[in-house]
């Protein structure tokens, strides 16, 4: 269990405390299959290069905002008193599940419950020491790191659109997929599991009495849409993550990892990508030859408009 | 396991308002038990006889009706509304962590749909949305330090939101017996 937080005269814890998280249910064991034609395929868009966070924002909320359009005309279709409604409105169009992959410059993030915890005087501070900037976002979770040599995954996809997926199974199939690519793929052969508390833990050096995190999570769900989603430390600078002043998702006394400091050497984040990409396909059920992947690097479009317009023409369903 | 278990209590633990089944069992349910389980899914996701947004008015018993997004309503003769999401969907997020409550909308006026609020429950936020046009006059303090009680009383003291002057297309909602009906054809999926 947690370690109780001893008070240190000289530093100022400067994030909010976790609860303590009481037992949860098991994690879903049901064998998850897509229930929409639209849902059989999947598209995965690794972006190229060191990304400020704002592009990964911008890039997962247009994707996101075209599937609640099309799931908004959906639930007007499904309604047995308001489908005479739809009429006046236009078809839109269907997407196909998509997963973006990130690298970023360094950010600090805050999910929804740090608009009230963290205050202003608390997010200067952090900015100051560690000169990176700190930004608020609509994802479930605390505050986290997001810099260079960490992978960055968003799946953005309709989690109605698979068979019984509710959000706890989903976050559960994100944590199964990241352990086992990173226990079972022979590139790394870590020991990681999970824990009571969320995301994916690590045996630092295979020792069996200290756990440190590995992979970070945080997922928003609007009417079934998924946004934000998981980080990975590869070859991320841990003292971004390990400094004492500044408390991680909550938990204070955890220590971070990377797959780096477990293996001594860098690894590559399109590889992870890849193979995480295929570890949650497979659990919705997805065959791997319906996925689809592409690299996209933002300095080969002339403007934001055209980058949109290239995500679009990848995740556009085609009947 | 746990369905097997489920079928072996007596019908009368299946007809009180507040059921006992685990959450595992209600959602792994073979389709040959449908009628045992058509009854659980309706006694459960009605209100809760007994907490606030069903007593608000005394002598009086509120209008109930649902979204396609599982969220209930319930509407007093002054107008007065409580806003919840059910027991399906607070069973189908876990237990929450924290509620996002919609403070700073308190006594601004709000769309049908407009997010009122989310649900945090493993890393995972999920919004919700209002399922009438009102003006928000409280929300439920009580979820802030006890998140918990959203998962304990969906359908009763874990109400989220409380509009006034709450108004406009009760047609667009849904009864309880479209809802279960909406439930059903979720499982079968």
């Amino acid at each position: 269990m947690l370690k109780l937080l001893t008070k240190q005269q000289s530093t100022k814890r400067l994030f909010s405390t976790s609860i303590s998280v009481s037992n949860l249910p098991p994690s879903c064991t049901t064998k998850f299959h897509p229930t929409k034609p639209q849902a059989t395929s999947l598209q995965h868009i690794h972006i190229k290069g060191q990304q400020p966070y704002s592009l990964g924002s911008k890039l997962q909320e247009h994707i996101a905002q075209q599937c609640l359009t099309y799931k908004n005309h959906q639930i007007l279709k499904r309604n047995p008193h308001l489908s005479h409604k739809l009429s006046q409105l236009p078809e839109p169009t269907p997407l196909k599940p998509l997963i973006f992959s990130f690298e970023f410059q360094s950010v600090y993030t805050g999910g929804k419950r740090e608009k009230i915890q963290t205050t202003l005087e608390d997010i200067s501070k952090i900015e100051h020491l560690k000169h990176c900037h700190y930004i608020q976002t609509d994802r479930g979770g605390q505050v986290t790191y997001h810099g260079p040599g960490q992978l960055v995954v968003y799946p953005i996809l309709d989690l109605t659109m698979f068979s019984k997926l509710t959000s706890r199974c989903y976050v559960s199939q994100l944590e199964k997929s990241i352990i086992e690519v990173l226990n079972n793929n022979s590139s790394f052969g870590l020991n990681c599991q999970t824990t009571e508390n969320t995301g994916v833990w690590c045996h630092h050096l295979h020792q069996e009495n200290e756990l440190r995190k590995i992979s970070s999570i945080g997922v928003n769900v609007r009417k079934g849409i998924t946004s934000h989603g998981v980080s990975i430390n590869c070859n991320t600078d841990l003292k971004f993550v390990n400094d004492p002043q500044v408390v991680m998702c909550g938990l204070d006394g955890y220590k971070q990892t990377s797959i780096k400091e477990q293996l001594g050497h860098d690894v590559s984040l399109n590889f992870v990508a890849d193979e995480f990409v295929k570890q949650l396909s497979g659990r919705l059920g997805i065959d791997q030859k319906d996925i689809t992947s592409v690299e996209l690097d933002p300095e080969e479009f002339e403007d934001e408009k055209s980058l949109l317009e290239k995500l679009d023409s990848l995740v556009h369903y085609k009947q | 396991m746990f369905a097997r278990s489920l079928f072996k209590t007596s019908s009368s633990a299946l007809r009180s308002t507040t059921t006992t089944i685990s959450r595992n069992a209600f959602l792994t349910c073979r389709p040959a038990t449908l009628t045992l389980r058509l009854q659980s899914t309706l006694s459960a996701n009605q209100l809760n006889k007994d907490a606030t947004p069903f007593k608000f008015t005394s002598g009086e018993e509120p209008l109930v009706r649902y979204t396609t997004e599982h969220e209930w309503v319930a509407i007093h003769p002054d107008g007065t509304s409580f806003v919840g999401i059910t027991k399906y969907a607070a069973d189908a997020l876990g237990d929450a962590t924290y509620v996002e409550l919609p403070v700073d909308l308190i006594g601004e006026t709000v769309s049908q749909g407009d997010t009122v609020g989310s649900i945090e429950s493993v890393k995972s936020a999920s919004e919700i949305y209002s399922p009438l046009a009102g003006e928000v006059v409280a929300v439920n303090d009580a979820l802030e330090e006890n998140p918990g009680l959203l998962n304990e009383d969906p359908m009763g003291e874990g109400w989220i939101v409380k509009l006034t002057k709450a108004d406009g297309e009760v047609e667009g909602l849904l009864n309880e017996e479209e809802y279960v009906k909406l439930l059903e054809e979720h499982e079968d999926e």
